[in-house]
């Protein structure tokens, strides 16, 4: 038997995935207990670790050649036996080598937009420009129980340099040139217009966490000795007594606002569009969106997205296939 | 060497002597019959040697194996694995069909299989009646079925205790046909009891008893010569 | 006597007693009952090398070290058993080039294993016992009373092996099933906490749920699926239950009986090799024998997986459930600098509990929190990751779970940045006080409540 033909047995050779499946699990459990955040550390691993990327890509091969060497066999066991087997172990290695490509070729990014901004994205050779922000917010908030507000789902649109527009969602991800695109995580940016003595000195929009309503964020206006405390505050409330529930308007927000100057608040408000201290306004006008978009590229991902796909047919096939050999085995005990 | 070995077998009972030192051999193929008047000790001759009775002397050696030094549990276990025995009665399961009647002699044994019953009473010629109740079937096909089911599990000795004793002369030629197929055939060693020299003029050997001993052994053949 | 070392002293005494009575059986079937000597010999070691560790400097190894060995020797005969199965099942685990019994010899085999399986059992439990003895303040009374808790499970073993005799219990076990109950032994027996963790049950059970978390949060982070409620609520409530504990748990709890599953489907339903044999009967005999035997093999492993079951979720509801939130006390800055207490009357940091502290800094509340890991250092944080609103963490037994989107956090690896680990703060852990600079805290805090970048207005 030629050199070739051993190596080639010994890889397509279950024995050889047993060996490694048994060292991964007994490698895992091991950074399990004592290291504890061992996943994060494989991933990692996968990575950037020689050790450990050596024997995984073995451990890939010796899948893929076991898939192979057992096909024909699989092929004349029944119908839904095979199909469940493909599925799943076609599924299942299709994840795992998307995995190992994906850790290892992946570059990503998240940037932070609202209306207008131009995003740049390193490994891209264009700009991108946020073109419009939809948030899919309704204009009033009902303030829920649940604290969930976002029931919907956010939507920008992406202009590239020859004026193409693309439309990108949170889910899926958009492909554009190459690169997948998705949003994070949204929230409202107040407009904000800030007056020295009357004369407006600066103006621009101000992204904060103020979503769930109820949160607070601050901010600072540069080259100024103030800190701005702000919230957003009810327009109105629906019900009476008990069962009142305070609505919250997005189009025109009621924000609270205090001012401190070092330790000391110098100014509040409850509500309302400005406020006035030191000789100085804070104008709120109506708010535009932020969008912390996340950016992607990454060859493997179909790789991992089909395989998680395939998985998901192939497990309820193969349930199925258990189930139903319940019936079809045949004991010869009556 | 031969299967059955039977040394001064001695059977009292209390007002009475059954069997008074009975010894005998039966070769591995061989088709004995034992023959004798009601009261000579035949029946319990041939219930001793299939285990279902024990002696009050003396040792019965099948196959290398004393069975009267055997507990009950390694009795039972033997007579399954070694002894097939058919009886004037069928004793059969009234409310099973002919191939479950045989089923369940497979069970008892190691596990049930229906094919193999099914094929088993196609050989004794009743392929026809498998799914018959014991109630619709003639005693003909009634002790058919007990021959399917004693020799189902393949065993080295089988024992008959006047198996066409309340059948007609029609229906025992047939069943003595059909063991005189299985004998040469399968070679089974045959041991029957029977008062009837019909019967007695199939097979190889006739011993036959008076009060407890066996007063003749003869060859067939001679016999009809 | 101490209810406690009582207690423990009964619990190894009853794994001995059942170890020793699976395995005798097992030889016995084997015939192999010579083999009995060696298992006496590892015991004998075991329990030699458990008392011979109380020499050792102390701290040398630890409760938990000791805890973390037993974890291993769990998995390693639950892995021997699956790799003993696919043996026995045709797989051939040498390249067909050897057998596990006609190589090393069984003797050798035997002593090692009965090490592997008593001596982490035995350091734990005498750990345990040392530093109960030294809370009560009686080494001689701790002892004593472990001791009697092994004398009495000797005395009811004894007098249960007086009426009946369970030796054909060896039909029961192949050796795979012999390596899947001393793995269930000890998952069952394993625990070295006392009373409050009499098996190993809540730590497997955090450790499969950390994993399937932790599995489906890189699967979902790498196929860009947003992990926080971005989408519309019925596509966020749907994919919030990969998130959830009740998901992680039965997901875990199926992981774990997969392996005995895995068992029961070779019982049952593989194809058995035809049986030779010159007649139909003899045949039909050896397939009998040949079913029963496997269908037996397969009742031990049904029990296992009706107590894993049963025990997962007694467990399982608690620690679910169970979340730690304390409150926080509030903290003031003094020129500049923070000063956190170690031990005062309102808690203790090194409790290994979560505390957590409130500082009022121009109308904000910025949440700190500290926490002591496993290597007695104190990790103390922002109460936020970078990530999720600002609700901050609970505690459950060693993970701290973010509120807001329910990721366990191992105490060890907080104080490690990124991700959704809690904002690390650099402190100074003295004797009396921790010290952190107030400007160190302001600029963490500045990520936290907000997405500014430093560009301020645009």
């Amino acid at each position: 038997m030629s050199a070739f033909r051993k190596i080639y047995n010994v890889l397509s050779s279950k024995t050889l995935l047993l060996w490694l499946g048994g060292a991964w699990l007994l490698y895992y459990i091991s950074s399990a207990i004592w290291m504890k955040e061992a996943f994060a550390s494989f991933i990692a691993n996968l990575g950037g670790n020689i050790l450990i990327q050596i024997p995984f890509v073995i451990f890939l091969l010796s899948g893929w050649l076991n898939f192979i060497r057992v096909f024909g066999d699989r092929f004349r066991s029944g119908k839904i036996s095979f199909a469940s087997w493909l599925l799943i172990s076609c599924g299942a290695l299709l994840y795992l080598s998307g995995l190992f490509l994906s850790v290892n070729t992946r570059q990503a990014g998240s940037f932070l937009a609202g209306e207008g901004d131009v995003i740049t994205v390193p490994w891209a050779d264009e700009d991108f420009q946020a073109s419009r922000v939809r948030p899919g917010l309704k204009e009033r908030l009902d303030m829920p129980d649940s604290g969930i507000f976002l029931d919907y789902e956010p939507r920008i649109t992406l202009t590239d340099v020859s004026q193409k527009s693309h439309d990108v969602g949170a889910y899926p991800p958009s492909k554009i040139n190459g690169t997948y695109f998705h949003i994070l995580n949204l929230g409202i940016a107040p407009g904000i217009k800030f007056y020295e003595k009357g004369m407006l000195v600066s103006e621009g929009y101000m992204p904060l966490r103020l979503l769930p309503a109820g949160n607070s964020d601050t901010f600072v206006i540069e080259g100024y000795p103030y800190k701005f405390v702000a919230a957003l505050m009810p327009s109105g409330h629906r019900g009476e007594g008990q069962s009142a529930v305070p609505l919250f308007s997005l189009k025109s927000p009621n924000y609270a606002t205090r001012v401190y100057k070092g330790e000391n608040v110098i100014a509040e408000s409850a509500g309302g569009a400005e406020i006035r201290f030191d000789g100085f306004t804070l104008r709120y006008s109506e708010p535009d969106y932020w969008i912390l978009l996340e950016a992607s590229k990454d060859p493997a991902m179909p790789l991992m997205k089909y395989g998680i796909f395939i998985l998901a047919f192939g497990i309820p096939l193969y349930m199925l296939r258990l189930f139903l050999s319940l019936f079809s085995f045949r004991d010869r005990a009556t | 060497m031969p299967l059955i070995t039977v040394n001064s077998i001695i059977k009292e009972y209390e007002t009475a002597h059954a069997l008074r030192g009975v010894s005998m051999e039966v070769k591995k193929g061989e088709w004995v019959n034992i023959m004798g008047a009601s009261g000579s000790g035949k029946s319990t001759l041939l219930n001793i040697i299939g285990g279902l009775d024990s002696a009050t002397s003396g040792d019965v050696i099948i196959d290398s194996v004393n069975i009267e030094k055997l507990s009950e549990d390694e009795l039972a276990v033997f007579r399954r694995e070694k002894i097939g025995i058919i009886f004037q009665q069928a004793h059969l399961i009234p409310y099973l069909t002919a191939v479950e009647n045989v089923m369940i002699a497979q069970y008892f044994h190691s596990m049930a299989d229906e094919s193999e019953a099914k094929e088993a009473l196609q050989r004794v010629g009743l392929g026809q009646r498998l799914s018959h109740r014991p109630s619709q079937l003639s005693g003909g096909e009634q002790q058919r079925i007990c021959i399917a089911r004693a020799l189902i599990n393949s065993p080295e000795l089988l024992l008959a205790d006047e198996p066409t004793g309340n059948l007609d002369r029609e229906n025992t030629k047939m069943i003595l046909e059909l063991l005189k197929k299985l004998h040469s055939e399968d070679h089974f060693t045959i041991v029957l009891v029977t008062h009837d020299h019909f019967v007695s003029t199939h097979g190889d050997r006739i011993l036959t008893m008076e009060d407890g001993h066996i007063i003749r052994d003869e060859p067939v053949n001679d016999l009809r010569s | 006597m101490i209810f406690e070392a009582k207690l423990i002293g009964f619990k190894e005494g009853i794994k001995i007693c059942l170890v020793w009575l699976v395995l005798y059986s097992y030889l016995l079937s084997k015939e192999r009952k010579e083999l009995i000597k060696p298992f006496y010999a590892g015991l004998a070691l075991s329990a030699a090398a458990a008392f011979l560790s109380l020499l050792l400097p102390a701290g040398l190894i630890s409760k938990d070290d000791a805890g973390n060995i037993i974890s291993m020797s769990f998995a390693a005969f639950l892995i021997l058993s699956g790799a003993a199965l696919y043996h026995a099942s045709g797989v051939n685990l040498f390249f067909g080039k050897g057998d596990v019994r006609s190589g090393a010899s069984a003797g050798i085999l035997v002593i090692s294993g009965s090490l592997l399986f008593f001596l982490p059992d035995f350091a734990g439990s005498v750990l345990y016992l040392q530093g109960l003895a030294i809370l009560k303040d009686d080494l001689l009374m701790t002892w004593a009373s472990a001791c009697a808790g092994l004398l009495i499970a000797g005395i009811v073993f004894f007098s249960f092996m007086k009426f009946y005799k369970p030796y054909r219990l060896g039909s029961f076990f192949g050796l795979p099933q012999l390596f899947l109950f001393l793995s269930m032994a000890k998952l069952f027996g394993g625990g070295i906490k006392g009373i409050s963790e009499l098996s190993l049950i809540p730590s497997v059970q955090r450790g499969f749920m950390k994993f399937i978390h932790d599995f489906i949060h890189q699967t979902f982070v790498l196929l860009l699926v947003p992990d926080h409620p971005i989408l519309k609520k019925t596509a966020w409530d749907f994919i919030g239950i990969f998130f959830g504990a009740g998901f992680a748990s039965a997901v875990s709890l199926l992981l774990l009986l997969s392996l005995p599953a895995l068992f029961i489907r070779h019982s049952l339903f593989y194809p058995l090799p035809e049986p030779q044999g010159d007649t139909n009967a003899s045949r039909r005999r050896i397939w009998a024998l040949m079913l029963s035997d496997r269908r037996k093999k397969a009742l031990p492993v049904m029990v296992f997986m009706v107590f894993i079951v049963a025990a997962w979720f007694s467990y399982g509801g608690e620690a679910v459930s169970k979340i730690y939130k304390p409150q926080p006390r509030p903290l003031a800055a003094d020129g500049g600098i923070v000063r956190i207490p170690v031990k005062d009357p309102a808690g203790d940091i090194m409790d290994g509990r979560l505390h957590k502290f409130s500082l009022f800094h121009e109308g904000e509340v910025i949440r700190i929190m500290a926490v002591r890991r496993s290597d007695d250092s104190v990790s103390v944080c922002l109460d936020a990751c970078e990530i999720c609103p600002p609700d901050g963490y609970g505690q459950r037994d060693d993970h701290l779970v973010c509120v807001y989107c329910g990721t366990p956090i191992a105490v060890d690896s907080v104080g490690e940045p990124g991700g959704c680990n809690p904002i690390p703060l650099s402190a100074d852990v003295g004797e009396r006080f921790i010290t952190i600079e107030m400007s160190e805290i302001l600029k963490k805090w500045s990520f936290v409540n907000s997405v500014k970048t430093s560009e301020g207005v645009k």
